[in-house]
Parts: structure tokens; C-alpha cells; sequence
């Protein structure tokens, strides 16, 4: 019998799901959810999306001197704040 | 073995007893004493729920074969009490041969925690479902209060009493 999971349970694992970090029990009743839940999929999808663009280093190709003028611009506004 | 992974096995021994026609199996998941408000029969209260809930069952299972899809929102515990609410997708096949029929559910139950430290349902409530649809598109009042088989019965009750 695959146990039942709820979708809270489901957003709580997801990264540890798509990382292969969790059991082969949780990995079935996620997989099981995931059949019949668009919502899930839904999230499971864009986790995944996110996952895969933070890690292509090709889709942050930043302009030379963002770190320096971003660093600044936080200051200042951090500044203002206080 | 924590609360919420005791009702989600209690909630799966559910879905299990619905698949493969076990009626005691799915009675077993009820307390003694409970509510049911299922969408489109009468309420139930106390005993009796059991009872109708056994022979409403019992005609379900002769005449068709059944699969259940739970997909589980949310499960809160507080003690011995708990809640939990999702969805029931139902497809009923009839056994003479004729074409399935699938209802989705949108549902909410409550559990107690008995003697035995098993969890019951002992309410349930349900209604169907609505696709998804943006804000803007809105159903129309009176229709998103007053559902047109509500209205029915209200005009039906209206004129009886004319």
C-alpha cells in the first residue's frame, strides 16, 4: 500500500525530491501525489525549472561591474532604511 | 509514528477499501457515531450515519466498480482531533458494462482519536468541484451563492408552500 501524502507534506520534500535525498517510501507517496495532483506537478515543474536555471551559469552571465554597482545601491538603500 | 502519517495510512486504507469494493474495510475507517453531509444525499448524524453509510455502500459496490484518486490538501492535528480536507476523484464503473462516470470531489473531515489510539472519521462533508478560473471570470450572483439545484429545491419548497 503507497501511504497517502498531502500537498504540504509534498512542498516540505520537493527540494530533497528533486536533490534524490529522500527514501524510497517518501519517493513513492510523492510519486503517487503526483498523479493525481496538477498543483504538485505544477510546483514540481518549476522547482525543477528554477534548479536547472540557478545552476547553468550561462543564464547569469552578468555585466562587468554589476557586483561593485549592485553592492552600492544596497547600501545606499540600507542606509536610507536606517 | 507521527499523527499526520497515522491519518494519511487511515486515509490510504480508505482509498484502498473504495478500490476493491471491501465494505467493511472502508466502515472500519469511520467512528461509530458520525456525520455525514455528502453532497446530494440527506445528512446523517449519530448511528444511523453508519448504517446508511453501509447500505449506500452495499448498492454502490453491486452495481459498480470504483476508483478512487485522494489527493490530500492539508492535515492539522490537535490532540486527539484532527482535520484534514483535498479532493476525491471518483470514477464508477458499471458493472453491467455501461460507460464510467468520474465526479471530483472537493471534501473536509474530521477524526478522533479513540480508546484504541486509532483515528476515525467522524464528519465528513464534501461538494463538487469547480475548475479553476481567474478572478475576473467570476460566477455570476445569485449562481456562485445559490447553486441552480439549490434554487431548484427552493422554488420547489416555494410553490409547495404557495
Amino acid at each position: 500500500m503507497v501511504v497517502e501524502i498531502s500537498c504540504e507534506e509534498v512542498w516540505r520534500e520537493i527540494s530533497k525530491y528533486l536533490d534524490g535525498e529522500i527514501s524510497d517510501e517518501m519517493r513513492a507517496r510523492m510519486e503517487e501525489h503526483f498523479k493525481g495532483c496538477k498543483h504538485c506537478t505544477a510546483v514540481l515543474d518549476g522547482t525543477r525549472n528554477v534548479v536547472q536555471l540557478v545552476g547553468d551559469a550561462r543564464a547569469f552571465e552578468l555585466p562587468a561591474g554589476f557586483s561593485n554597482r549592485l553592492y552600492l545601491k544596497l547600501n545606499r538603500r540600507l542606509g536610507k532604511d536606517r | 509514528m507521527s499523527p499526520v502519517y497515522e491519518i494519511n495510512v487511515a486515509k490510504s486504507k480508505f482509498r484502498d477499501a473504495y478500490n476493491e469494493g471491501d465494505l467493511d474495510g472502508l466502515l472500519a475507517v469511520f467512528a461509530d457515531e458520525c456525520t455525514d453531509m455528502s453532497a446530494g444525499a440527506p445528512s446523517f448524524f449519530g448511528a444511523d450515519s453508519k448504517s446508511v453509510l453501509r447500505s449506500r455502500m452495499t448498492r454502490l459496490f453491486e452495481e459498480f466498480s470504483a476508483t478512487l484518486i485522494v489527493t490530500v490538501i492539508a492535515i492539522r492535528v490537535f490532540a486527539n482531533t484532527a482535520f484534514d480536507y483535498g479532493w476525491h476523484s471518483l470514477t464508477l464503473t458499471p458493472r453491467d458494462g455501461g460507460k464510467p462516470i468520474t465526479t471530483r470531489q472537493r471534501y473536509f473531515e474530521t477524526w478522533q482519536r479513540n480508546s484504541k489510539e486509532e483515528w476515525k472519521i467522524d464528519f465528513y462533508i464534501d461538494n463538487v468541484d469547480v475548475a479553476p478560473m481567474m478572478p475576473g471570470a467570476d460566477l455570476p450572483i445569485p449562481l456562485a451563492f445559490c447553486p441552480p439545484d439549490t434554487q431548484t429545491q427552493r422554488d420547489q419548497k416555494l410553490a409547495r408552500a404557495m
